[in-house]
């Protein structure tokens, strides 16, 4: 078989923290970075006795997931025990969603360099999560059960991607919509997303699935895309040598950019899945539903769509621009106050985007308000100031979250527009530079820009560059 | 009736270890179970709706918060070790 006549196939298993108030079945209160073990009650560490009591707001911020992705919610949904005994999880068992899920049959619809692509959602469920365990090579492991009961939702995708970028498209837009929503930070370095990879490869053509193997612990963009590549590369030399891929999962190893070998299915877990009997079938009728559609903010995608219709933006710069609610907020409070949709959806994109980057902030801690932005957006397209002078005046901004209009009169930035003022200089440098006045009329017209550039210089950058030159074209003759 | 392997893999998953008699005795009782099961199987269900959870009562939720976070010196009395505020286990490296 030809090497290039492999299809890869390719499912993603998404992990969300929800950003509820208390865990899932109990009161505690989740908090990152907390000292170890002090967010624990009898509940979330399986003390016996102790009974679950689903908490309502992570149901909803699922729902709203659901709706998000267009799925059928469930009227009636069932946790299920999944049992298997490690040392991150004291109950011996998951209490997740197994033959009932809460949602199911949505989509997402990704950008990718070859198009739009619709990526099928299998279905979205509710799960509590394990306690983190910390490793030293050849040392005891030490357990911090606080992030047990975590409500979790796992988002199951069909095997619709097909190669390392589409499956970092796919994640990117979850993240997008799980931040929008506003009910999961979707950090991956700090796992309150996670991202488990099901791959396999088959003849082109076939429909049939091949052995898949599975990656985990993969904890950036980065390396689910070299993760994928270099799983697909393994198993397109394993097929090609005769041999037939086994069904392993395999660990991302970020440091030395390999995957090692977690374990083979002979070692798989027989989970026994079995109702959980100290929970009642969870129960969601229409009016729920109903509530949570109303809480849903507009999604990226339809932002997108009407900042290319409304703004007449492109389907480049919309995407930037929604890339992050709070970024297409601020904008579209500049572009409201200037009137001017495209200018403010460079300056945002390039001025703003580059400061957030500079100074390493979050828009929400930006020390400019996007009114004054708009401000100086005016200033520079009244020709007031000069481009290069709202540089100035934009970096003086961030410094002291002044006024724009202030700052120009601090820093005497104005720009000379003054008709008397710039011909008087004008004829001042022709009457300097005889020589080449005498070459421009003899057809050198590039010198316009020398000249431009001499009453720049002798205005130290006030002059309105456009007004003087039309004056040199107007005296040089020629 | 179970096979030795079998028995050996449910104990494996149940964290038991059983000796031979016992290994007998349940493996006995535990293929009566099954067949029982298999032969509830047999019965013709089609048009009836699965009841296993019917009761008459609506799940109860929660909302809000009311605390309930224990000490943590109470927490880690609970295990037979602890370092700086951890649960201390042997070396893991693996889900097994
Ligand atoms: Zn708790």
């Amino acid at each position: 078989m030809n090497s290039k006549n492999y299809e890869t196939v390719i499912g993603l298993e998404v992990h969300a923290q929800l950003l509820t108030e208390t865990k899932i079945f109990c009161s505690c209160k989740p908090e990152f970075g907390a000292d170890p073990n002090t967010r624990v009650c009898p509940v979330c560490i399986g003390l016996p006795g102790a009974l679950p009591v689903l908490n309502r707001e992570s149901v909803t911020m699922a729902i709203m997931m659901g709706l998000a992705l267009e799925c059928d919610i469930a009227a009636v949904s069932e946790f299920s025990r999944k049992n298997y005994f490690y040392p991150d999880c004291p109950k011996n068992y998951q209490i997740s969603m197994y033959d009932k899920p809460l949602c199911k049959n949505g989509f997402v619809e990704i950008e990718t360099d070859a198009g739009p692509r619709t990526i099928r959602v299998e279905r979205i469920h509710l799960e509590d999560d394990a306690g983190k365990m910390s490793h030293e090579a050849g040392k005891d492991s030490l357990v911090d059960f606080n992030r047990c009961g975590v409500p979790l939702i796992e988002i199951v995708s069909r095997p619709d991607i097909r190669t390392g970028h589409e499956a970092v498209k796919y994640l990117m837009r979850v993240q997008q919509i799980l931040r929008y929503l506003g009910i999961c930070d979707g950090n991956l370095e700090e796992g309150s997303m996670r991202c488990d990879v099901n791959i396999s490869l088959r003849p082109a053509g076939s429909t049939e699935l091949g052995t898949k193997t599975e990656i985990k612990n993969l904890n950036s963009f980065k390396a689910i895309e070299k993760g994928v590549e270099f799983e697909v590369e393994r198993q397109r030399g394993v097929i090609e040598e005769g041999g037939r891929v086994k069904q392993v999962t395999n660990l991302w190893d970020a440091g030395s950019g390999r995957l090692v070998m977690m374990r083979s299915k002979e070692e798989a877990h027989d989970y026994r899945y079995f109702p959980e009997p100290d929970l009642l079938p969870l129960e969601v009728d229409e009016e729920w539903i109903a509530g949570v559609r109303d809480m849903i903010p507009e999604l990226p995608l339809e932002k997108e769509r009407r900042f290319r219709e409304e703004y007449l933006l492109s389907n480049y710069d919309s995407g930037v621009l929604c890339a992050e609610k709070s970024i297409a907020d601020y904008f579209e409070i500049v572009a409201e106050s200037t009137g001017l949709a495209k200018k403010s959806a460079n300056w945002v994109m390039r001025e703003i985007m580059g400061a957030l980057k500079n100074l390493g902030c979050a828009i929400k801690d930006f020390p400019v308000e996007p009114e004054k932005i708009a401000g100086l957006i005016v200033l520079v397209e009244d020709g007031i100031i000069s481009g290069s002078a709202g540089q100035d005046v934009f970096a003086e901004m961030i410094k002291s979250g002044a006024d724009p209009k202030e700052v120009v009169k601090e820093l005497g930035l104005e720009q000379i527009s003054d008709s008397n003022e710039l011909e008087d200089m004008v004829d001042g440098i022709i009457a300097a530079h005889p020589e080449e006045g005498e070459r421009y009329r003899e057809g050198k017209k590039n010198l316009l820009g020398f000249f431009v550039g001499q009453v720049m210089k002798e205005s130290r950058g006030k002059a309105n560059p456009e007004l003087a030159r039309n004056i040199f074209i107007k005296k040089l003759g020629g | 009736m179970l096979s030795d392997d079998e028995i050996k893999h449910i104990e494996k998953l149940a964290r038991i270890r059983l000796d031979g008699n016992a290994r007998e005795k349940f493996k006995g009782q535990l293929s009566d179970i099954i067949e029982f099961v298999r032969t509830l199987q047999k019965v013709d269900t089609t048009g009836f709706e699965s009841e296993t959870r019917k009761t008459p009562f609506k799940p109860f939720l929660r909302e809000g918060r009311d605390g309930g976070e224990l000490e943590r010196d109470k927490v880690l009395e609970q295990a037979p070790e602890n370092k700086n505020g951890f649960f201390k286990v042997p070396p893991v490296i693996d889900k097994d």
